[in-house]
């Protein structure tokens, strides 16, 4: 739930700390650190070539699958390079949605305009089990063959 | 000094995004680690049960935020795009979330709640959350499990820190209620925890 841009708020920090404390989006920064919640435990595996990666947008990946966690950036193409870096074959189940976060402040050195506009993405990184292999990278399409969350 | 401490990192959140410095340094979980997927939360019929999560994009970095009760007694511990699951007796809490590591830099926030026994609270660091806002959230990110023995002493290290920070965070929260009264629209105003309680939760697996 982000903070709505139009939000002009008064000469301190309460906003700022009120916001942090209902939770709100206020920057939108996402560093690489953050890009990746892994599913359990398990060593990833080696990290491989983005190239190597498939993404689909619809539906199920093409073969049988178990999910190792999952990816956020902003955009598609940085699910990908996630995925690839955590040693994914592919990233699946992609939802992206834009928005708006920042806020304007009045502050003691001047007016702190933070206003922009995000896309959020997020999506599922799996890994094909051994025999199953994913087939060309960038497809989209329903093509269930049935995967498993590990 | 702690106020103008807040200000400044407050200040270069807003204007730097991804910023770097002290208090924009990564925290470690120091007692919680991934552990393996919750498909099915249950509810304990003698305490309330709090599904405890956070995204990953207001704080500039990754921090493990400590969570107590006002008694200063262990919640949890969660980092961003990560959840876990704790009890806390019935009643009205506040629960404090603050990253000790930080000391001075860090924030101390503070949030009120009527928590019932038997139920399943999902709340968004201090916010309460309606199911279908927070069922992707939590299919997504990693379930953490929380080795309370080590919470403890760990509490125990912080504990001149913690002194300082519950009064604080109370003290914000009750800016807080008077700004947004003072403010009215500026925020959304957030559930309570009574019209969120849930008798179970399922965590939708992976398709």
């Amino acid at each position: 739930m982000p903070l709505r841009a139009s939000t002009s708020i008064g000469p301190n920090l309460q906003a700022l700390w009120l916001a942090l404390a209902i939770g709100f989006s206020l920057t939108g920064c996402a560093s690489a650190a953050l890009a990746y919640a892994p599913r359990t435990s398990e060593r990833d595996p080696p990290p491989k070539p983005q190239a190597q990666v498939k993404l689909t947008e619809l539906g199920k990946p093409s073969c049988d699958y178990d999910v190792i966690g999952s990816a956020f950036g902003t955009s598609l193409d940085r699910l990908v390079e996630v995925a690839a870096d955590h040693g994914g074959d592919g990233v699946y189940d992609t939802s992206c949605q834009l928005e708006r976060v920042g806020s304007v402040m009045n502050t003691s050195i001047g007016v702190i305009d933070t206003r922009h506009t995000n896309q959020r993405c997020d999506g599922r990184v799996y890994v094909c089990r051994s025999g199953s292999t994913a087939s060309s990278p960038k497809e989209s399409g329903d093509d269930s063959t049935g995967g498993k969350a590990r | 000094m702690i106020r103008y401490l807040f200000g400044l990192a407050a200040t270069a959140v807003l204007a730097g995004g991804c910023a770097s410095g002290v208090a924009f340094k990564d925290v470690d979980l120091s007692f919680a680690q991934v552990g393996l997927p919750m498909t099915h939360v249950a509810a304990n019929p003698r305490a309330a049960t709090l599904v405890v999560y956070i995204d990953g994009d207001y704080d500039g970095g990754k921090k493990a935020f400590t969570m107590v009760l006002e008694d200063g007694s262990l919640v949890g511990q969660v980092t961003p795009r990560s959840y876990f699951i704790a009890t806390v007796p019935a009643g009205e809490h506040q629960l404090v979330t603050a990253v000790p590591e930080l000391a001075g830099y860090s924030p101390c926030m503070g949030a009120t709640h009527r928590f019932e026994a038997g139920k399943i609270y999902i709340m968004k660091n201090l916010t309460p959350m309606p199911l279908e806002e927070a069922e992707r959230a939590l299919s997504l990110y990693s379930h953490l499990e929380i080795d309370s023995a080590a919470g403890a002493a760990h509490l125990g290290d912080e504990s001149e820190f913690w002194k300082e920070c519950i009064p604080r965070a109370k003290q914000l929260e009750v800016d807080n209620a008077k700004y947004l009264a003072d403010n009215p629209g500026v925020f959304p105003t957030p559930p309570t925890a009574q019209s969120v309680a849930l008798d179970h939760l399922d965590i939708p697996s992976p398709p």
